[in-house]
């Protein structure tokens, strides 16, 4: 309602106004709100005001203390305050009211309802000063006062000075002062002062602004020193000259400690310009006032510390890095701190209460919601960790506390809770988790130990691998240095503390080999291999190291050696015997010989009585001949197999060699009673060979075919054609079975034994020939047919490609272009099947049951892809694969590993190139096999992400499948390394806005080359669906970034590669074209 | 024919092939290790030396060098007999001073000729 709609005293009847005016006691109209409509000429003069001033104005106003909520309210002002149609009257209440000059006088005062049908209603407030009433009366009025000034809620600034006022007007004081006792600085101070400010009559107090007074010192100073009301007056004050003293000027002076029992916390000082006779009765009622004034002050100190302890509480809250909030005891919250409403993007509407449930995880809050409960109602302290959703969409991980606070009796006041973002400690650590995790298996499928030996602690920390190795009993203490040192076999020793101090020295590196000596007195070889450097956050150095056992590998070393030396003793040995034998054999040889052939000159002396003994002497001789051939076979294959016999070469004309061995067998056909054909065309010519070689050979086929075609027609045909000559054999004998032709030139083989029986030899020559035709460069092939005679033909170059001599030809042959694939699984079945399948799709397979075995054959035929099984006896599948790769020669061969269990993770860890789970889907090993047995450079690789740590992890990923990888932190960049050296992939984090991805997808779109470009858009998980599905037209792939999701990363990367052997791509920077 | 010195300390060789090569006409001296081989050479200065290359006392080798170190001797023209059939053996023959080689077991006929040729060499020189 506004003033202009108040009821005036038009309202009222005229007669009534005028009979009020004339009573001598104040009386005022007030309307049912407790506003003034009318006061009397008397009311206004005891008041000071004009009528104008108050009309309108609630009469509640005029009452001192009129606070409703304090203990001390005026009786009158509440009920003014409240007023209801049935308002009671009150007869009879003593107040204080406030004149218009700020000061204040005690009244008697009632209220009278008008219960008429007056629509103004309200009633008739009746005042009269009762100041001058009796002292006693006095005394009274101004302890009510005091009570009702001290009781409200007001700060001390308001309160001090309308005490002072009261107290200065019920004592008849002229000014008065409180002075406030600061314990700290021992001083009285001046904190408030009677007249305000603004009175022309405060001058004199007004100038006390600042003054201290100390103990004992001026009347503030005696009353703090006795604790008790003292006064000072009725002459000039002694010690006036202090010019502190406020008394200077006065006439007399009280001074009234504010005290709670002993302690004394301000004085009250009143100043008069006449003495004031302190009675007992003054003194109680001062004293009593003064311990009202100290119980307030206590209080509002009390209140005042505690409100500031709120407002740094506040303060503090606010400001820490966390996410805060604070609740009520029931768990309501009430307030959360700026870092609160600028992570979620909320409104404090939204979360106070129990709002804060809408920013949690879906899958969390039921969750989180109860536990929070359940610790409120047990008071204990709250923990939990969720994600909390920020106002960009996405969900960062918290660490979140709640503790109760307390009040001075114990009860649970509210609750204060912080939410700590441990989202990039989650990532660190499951970062760490993992790689932990990736050392681990790494080190214990290598059986490789690892230790750590801090100098100045004199103490090892070594895990299993290393224990075991010593042979120690596990466990996690640490080791003495002397406990590994003892076991260092003691020839070692000095070595081993030698490189270490080393090492120590310079901080450098260390590798070492030595023995140790296990408690049950075996000997085992180690590799120590490390470094020491400095500690971080500790003084001193360590070395840290790793350490494997090299016994086995050092058995097979000295096995080898021992093997080596023993296979050279035993070659020198046959070297010698051969030496001795060709002399030793050959001299008697010579000399049967030679009796033979002197006899048989001497026989055929004799004439016909010596022919009945020369036949027997051309025996004897023949079979001396013989026996002669065949040491000389022996000794030409010894001299072969061990690399010493020569090729002679020379140049000679071809028909000439050919008749001198068609003479030298001709008596052997002729005995053999075979018809021997010779077909030599005109112009054979020269050729460049080992004469002596093409003999023996040309003998040995010719004799051989005299011996079986017993009886039948040996042809000899010679053919030259432009770079060959070939020596074409043919024979009518019984023939040979393929199966016999296979063994025909395996050295001491005849085609079957009963041959041997019947035809005699020793099966050297063919063997001999095959050799001597590979040492000239040619060959020697066999045609027949059981039964239908035999053709070896020896073919041989007219000039051989290799000038000079040439050692001898190795015996295994280098597997040729065909591409192999190593297969280790100790499964029979397995293995054949998997032979089987790779064979038809055209591979050659070797096939081997265990990891040692496959491991030599690997270094052996460096096959383009192997197999490998995961679960085997001895050596398993995960240490074979740890072996391949470390060794350079077979670390870039594709792995394949083949498992009943998925460790797809591990597996590609160590290193393997694919991974296929039993039972094998044959179709998927055909396409992982092509693709790894083509594994051609996959191409340039650009990863645009701005969080070093992931981009690292990325390019490691991509170099592990053979990408060349280029790295840039946002868009910009990339788009200059793009121009710069094109990319044939890109992986691009699209979530992060820092990095820009939307722009560089936008580039790559509308730059032709780089259209075609694959793209893998990389997310946290926080991507909204509309972004999204704007992605899907622009990026071949969205995969999120993760521990779990590295296989689809992968896979996609793979398929990349596969798209680009293959050329299905168009990815390639340059390419023609693209629109 | 001609004087031939057999050097030679295996009994059966040196016998027969002594008496075969007499019954072609040849005068053969004989000496069954190196010294009697070279005191023999100094001596009777034969037309043709055959020497075994492994004798005792003093090597075929070291005969052969010492007789070729020997202007008196060293025109006489030496034809190696030994039993080594390695590879190497003919050119560390020759480089000893042998003039020809014939490896064991003899090859009568082939060994007549390698005389005659040594016979004619040593005629002209």
């Amino acid at each position: 309602m506004s003033r202009s709609e108040t009821p005036t005293v038009d309202d009222m009847d005229q007669t009534v106004t005028s009979s009020l005016d004339a009573l001598g006691f104040g009386v005022c109209r007030v309307d049912r709100s407790g506003r003034c409509i009318h006061i009397n000429p008397a009311g206004l003069a005891l008041l000071g005001f004009e009528p104008e001033d108050l009309r309108g104005r609630s009469f509640a106003n005029l009452v001192l203390r009129a606070d409703p909520q304090s203990t001390g309210t005026s009786d009158l002002a509440s009920l003014l305050r409240a007023m209801r149609a049935d308002v009671r009257a009150l007869p009879h209440s003593t107040e204080i009211l406030w004149r218009r000059d700020g000061s204040s006088f005690p009244a008697a005062c009632s209220f009278w309802p008008i219960r008429t049908e007056d629509p103004v209603g309200g009633g008739v407030v009746t005042f009269v000063d009762a100041g001058h009433q009796g002292a006693a009366q006095d005394r009274l009025t101004l302890q009510v006062a005091v009570n009702r000034i001290l009781a409200g809620m007001d700060e001390p600034e308001d309160v001090l000075p309308r005490l002072l006022s009261a107290l200065c007007q019920g004592l008849g004081c002229r000014a008065g002062v409180f002075w406030n006792l600061s314990h700290r600085e021992r001083r009285l101070n001046v904190e408030a002062t009677w007249p305000a400010v603004d009175d022309p009559d405060g001058r004199s107090v007004q100038q006390l602004d600042g003054r201290t007074l100390g103990r004992g010192q001026g009347v503030p100073g005696r009353a703090w020193e006795s604790g008790e009301v003292v006064s000072q007056g009725g002459e000039a004050c002694p010690g006036s000259t202090d010019r502190d003293d406020p008394a200077v000027g006065f006439e007399f002076a009280l001074a009234i400690p504010a005290r709670v029992g002993r302690r004394i916390l301000g004085v009250v000082e009143l100043l008069a310009d006449a003495p004031v006779a302190l009675d007992d009765d003054l003194r109680q009622s001062a004293t009593a006032i003064g311990q009202q004034i100290g119980q307030y002050l206590r209080r509002k100190r009390v209140e005042e510390s505690l409100r500031q302890r709120e407002e740094e509480f506040r303060a503090f809250a606010e400001n820490l890095p966390q996410l805060t909030w604070m609740a009520d005891a029931t768990g309501a919250m009430e307030w959360f701190n700026r870092r609160w409403y600028d992570y979620t993007g909320t409104l404090p509407e939204d979360v106070l209460g129990w709002g804060w449930r809408s920013v949690q995880h879906p899958d969390h809050v039921a969750r989180i919601e109860a536990t929070y409960r359940a610790s409120i109602d047990a008071g204990m302290v709250w923990e939990e960790t969720f994600p909390l959703r920020g106002k960009d969409g996405r969900y960062r991980w918290f660490l979140s506390r709640a503790v109760p606070l307390l009040d001075d009796e114990g009860r649970i006041e509210r609750w204060f809770g912080t939410n700590t973002d441990i989202t990039g400690q989650r990532r660190a650590e499951a970062r760490a988790i993992a790689a932990e995790r990736r050392l681990r298996f790494a080190l214990q499928v290598a059986r490789v130990g690892s230790w750590s030996w801090a100098f100045d602690e004199d103490a090892i920390e070594a895990d299993e691998g290393f224990r075991s190795l010593l042979d120690l009993p596990a466990g996690e203490a640490r080791l003495s240095p002397k406990e590994f040192l003892d076991h260092i076999h003691p020839e070692d020793l000095p070595a081993v503390i030698a490189t270490l101090d080393g090492a120590r020295d310079s901080q450098g590196e260390f590798d070492l080999e030595f023995r140790i000596v296990t408690d049950a007195g075996e000997v085992r070889w180690a590799v120590a291999r490390g470094v020491v450097e400095r500690r971080s956050f500790a003084r001193g150095v360590h070395a840290l190291g790793i350490i494997w056992d090299l016994t086995e590998r050092k058995r097979h070393e000295e096995d080898l050696a021992a093997a080596k030396n023993a296979a050279e003793e035993a070659n020198r040995a046959k070297s010698q015997f051969i030496a001795n034998m060709s002399h030793e054999l050959r001299t008697p040889l010579s000399a049967i010989i030679g009796y033979a052939e002197l006899l048989e000159e001497e026989a055929e002396d004799l004439g016909p009585a010596g022919e009945s003994f020369a036949d027997d002497l051309a025996k004897i001789e023949g079979s001396a001949r013989h026996l002669l051939s065949l040491i000389n076979g022996v000794l030409d294959l010894s001299k072969i197999e061990a690399g010493k016999m020569e090729v002679d070469l020379e140049t000679f004309e071809v028909a000439p060699l050919v008749l001198e061995v068609c003479d030298t067998v001709a008596p052997l056909m002729a005995k053999k009673a075979t018809r021997f054909v010779q077909d030599l065309p005109p112009g054979l010519g020269s050729m460049r060979s080992d004469a002596v070689k093409i003999r023996q050979c040309l003998f040995n086929l010719l004799s051989n075919a005299a011996k079986f075609a017993e009886g039948g027609d040996v042809t000899l045909a010679v053919r030259r054609d432009s770079d060959q000559i070939a020596f074409e054999v043919t024979d009518t004998g019984i023939g040979m079975t393929p199966d016999q032709q296979a063994r025909l030139f395996q050295r001491f083989t005849q085609a079957d034994v009963s041959t041997t029986r019947r035809f005699g030899g020793t099966g050297l020559g063919l063997a001999l020939t095959k050799a001597f035709a590979d040492m000239l460069e040619g060959t020697v092939q066999v045609r027949s047919e059981e039964g239908q005679g035999t053709t070896f033909t020896l073919s041989l170059p007219i000039a051989p490609r290799h000038s000079g001599e040439r050692g001898p030809v190795p015996e295994s042959q280098a597997p040729d272009g065909n591409e192999q694939v190593l297969v280790i699984d100790d499964d029979p079945h397995m293995r054949d099947l998997l032979t089987r399948f790779l064979a038809r799709d055209g591979l050659s397979v070797v096939a081997v049951a265990d990891g040692e075995t496959g491991l030599a054959r690997a270094r052996e035929m460096r096959p383009s892809a192997i197999l490998l099984d995961v679960m085997m006896p001895r050596m398993d599948g995960w240490a074979v694969l740890a072996a391949l790769k470390a060794d350079e020669m077979l670390a870039d061969i594709p792995v394949i590993m083949i498992s009943m269990v998925r460790e797809k993770g591990l597996a590609y860890s160590l290193g393997a190139a694919d991974y296929l789970t039993k039972p094998i889907d044959w179709q998927r090993l055909k396409s992982v096999v092509d693709r790894h047995r083509c594994q051609a450079a996959p191409g340039l690789a650009l990863v645009v992400e701005s969080d070093a740590t992931t981009r690292e992890e990325l390019a490691m990923l991509l170099q592990g499948e053979g990408w060349r990888v280029s790295e840039t932190a946002d868009a910009g960049a990339a788009l200059s390394r793009l121009r710069q050296d094109g990319a044939d992939l890109i992986l691009v984090n699209v979530e992060m806005p820092e990095v820009g991805a939307f722009d560089l997808l936008r580039d790559l779109r509308r730059t032709p080359d780089w259209r075609h470009i694959p793209v893998i858009g990389l997310t946290e998980g926080g991507l909204d669906p509309g972004e999204r599905a704007r992605l899907r037209d622009q990026v071949r792939q969205v995969v999120r970034i993760g521990e779990d999701s590295l296989d689809d990363l992968l896979a996609e990367i793979q398929r990349i590669s596969v798209d680009r052997a293959s050329g299905r791509s168009g990815g390639n920077l340059g390419g023609p074209g693209h629109g | 024919m001609a004087r031939l010195l057999l050097v030679e300390d295996t009994e059966e060789i040196w016998d027969f092939l002594s008496r075969r090569l007499a019954r072609r006409g040849h005068e053969i001296l004989l000496a069954h290790d190196g010294e009697g081989g070279v005191r023999m050479a100094r001596a009777e200065r034969p037309e043709v030396i055959l020497l075994d290359m492994n004798l005792p006392v003093m090597d075929g080798w070291t005969v052969a060098r010492t007789l070729k170190g020997d202007p008196q001797t060293s025109v006489i023209p030496i034809i190696a007999l030994t039993a080594h059939a390695l590879s190497g053996d003919r050119e560390k023959i020759l480089a000893a001073g042998c003039d020809d080689y014939h490896a064991k077991p003899v090859d009568f006929s082939r060994l007549l000729s390698q005389i005659d040729a040594a016979l004619g060499t040593g005629a002209a020189a």
